[in-house]
């Protein structure tokens, strides 16, 4: 099983860093095979809006650089995790500016489902959706909106699954590892 | 008495061509005509370089009045404006506004449903309180991509007139230092593009009005990473 951790983290964030060990610890001790990508050291250009990876080059982006390499791998993957400081309640703008450039996973088609118009998928298979978020203390109302974020990006990506949870900074280490185990399980990670 | 200003952060990546500043343009032309001086910058390019963000802060700054507008991406926002309000939010913690400084959304998205747009102008409202901005309200346009496309607001014929209408309604309500009322977001809210026609349209007329070359035609539909990750 292949999992594929977007790291949006600041540089510095000491609850991200140690969120994001636990997370490749437990994986890799249950047999995944992992890949953590620190998003904020990747040039990763912004999606420029031109459709052109549906009206040119279907499924592929014209711009060539690590972007690229993100959405193949996400492709590839059982479970995508997002790991980000809770920015507003959404994502950091390291995690969003690799998420912008997926738009080639999905068809310009669309189907209604789930009450709601939303884009036909290109593959198959999506993985399952962990989203962590870390918040500096806690913030129900940024809550809120991550966990309605997470939810619609699950329904948009047709991912079969999604789980979510926040950590706070002041929170202990073995508070934090229960967390992340606990969502990892969630997750179909196993116990 | 001071000339009062209306700064435009466009968040689209196609600037100046997008939907995002047709929306955006037509409000700010509106409160120009109740004596606002409008200003507007293209996000994107200012955000590469820590000049430009000293540069969007000080305008941001300098301003009576901010509107947002983006479209919506995976959700929320374009990365680059999350990366503009990250930057303003941590400066105006150091660096406290001044005067109260009023924060308008604008969102357009492809989908006919502007529920879809929810979640977006949430994390403006959240970001407006995080950064010390008075929120003054976010208006959701449902289809707005296929019935703008980038033309100015005024010439986007009777599919945008809801748009503009409620633009209108904002307008009058933020140059007298009120919120976008209520029906200026119900009227954003009903579809450019009825549901019922969004289907047939994005399906067949949308895709083959832009797909040139018919070889792609027949590659809509490749994968081509599959089992290549």
């Amino acid at each position: 099983m292949k999992a594929l951790l977007l790291d949006g983290s600041r540089a510095g964030d000491a609850a991200s860093t140690q969120a994001r060990e636990l997370i490749e610890q437990e994986l890799r001790g249950k047999g995944w095979e992992v890949s953590s990508l620190t998003l904020r050291d990747m040039e990763i250009a912004p999606c420029l809006g031109c459709f052109k990876c549906w009206t040119h080059t279907p499924g592929i982006c014209v711009t060539d650089d690590a972007g690229t390499a993100v959405v193949k791998q996400f492709i590839a993957s059982d479970l995508a995790v997002f790991l980000t400081p809770v920015t507003f309640g959404g994502y950091s703008s390291a995690l969003k500016k690799a998420l912008d450039r997926t738009l080639p996973v999905m068809l310009p088609f669309f189907r209604k489902f789930g009450g709601e118009v939303r884009h036909i998928q290109r593959y198959d298979n999506q993985p399952r959706i962990m989203a962590l978020g870390v918040l500096p203390r806690p913030d129900p109302a940024a809550e809120q909106i991550f966990r309605t974020l997470v939810g619609r990006n699950a329904g948009n990506f047709g991912a079969p699954d999604r789980t979510f949870g926040v950590i706070t900074g002041n929170m202990d280490a073995g508070g934090m590892k229960k967390e992340v185990r606990s969502l990892l399980v969630k997750a179909g990670v196993g116990p | 008495m001071r000339e009062k200003t209306v700064l435009l952060l466009n968040g689209s990546p196609r600037g100046s061509k997008s939907t995002s500043a047709s929306l955006g343009s037509y409000l700010v032309g509106r409160l120009e005509k109740q004596g606002f001086r409008g200003k507007d910058l293209h996000v994107q390019p200012l955000v590469r370089s820590p000049d430009g963000l000293q540069r969007l802060a000080a305008e941001v700054d300098a301003a009576d009045l901010v509107i947002c507008a983006a479209p919506l991406y995976i959700d929320s926002i374009p990365a680059p404006l999350i990366a503009a309000m990250e930057y303003l939010s941590e400066r105006r913690k150091v660096e406290k506004p001044r005067k109260e400084q009023p924060l308008v959304a604008l969102v357009n998205s492809g989908f006919p449903e502007p529920s879809q747009s929810a979640t977006a102008i949430a994390i403006y409202r959240q970001f407006a309180a995080e950064a010390g901005f008075a929120w003054a309200g976010g208006l959701a346009y449902a289809s707005g991509q296929a019935a703008v496309d980038g033309r100015p607001l005024g010439k986007a014929g009777f599919m945008a007139k809801n748009a503009r209408r409620s633009l209108d309604l904002a307008a009058a309500a933020l140059s007298e230092g009120k919120p976008i009322p209520g029906e200026a977001r119900s009227l954003a809210a009903r579809p450019m593009v009825p549901v019922w026609m969004f289907l047939p349209i994005g399906n067949l007329l949308w895709w083959r009005s832009r797909v040139k070359d018919r070889s792609v035609w027949r590659a809509m539909k490749d994968r081509p990473y599959e089992g290549k990750g």
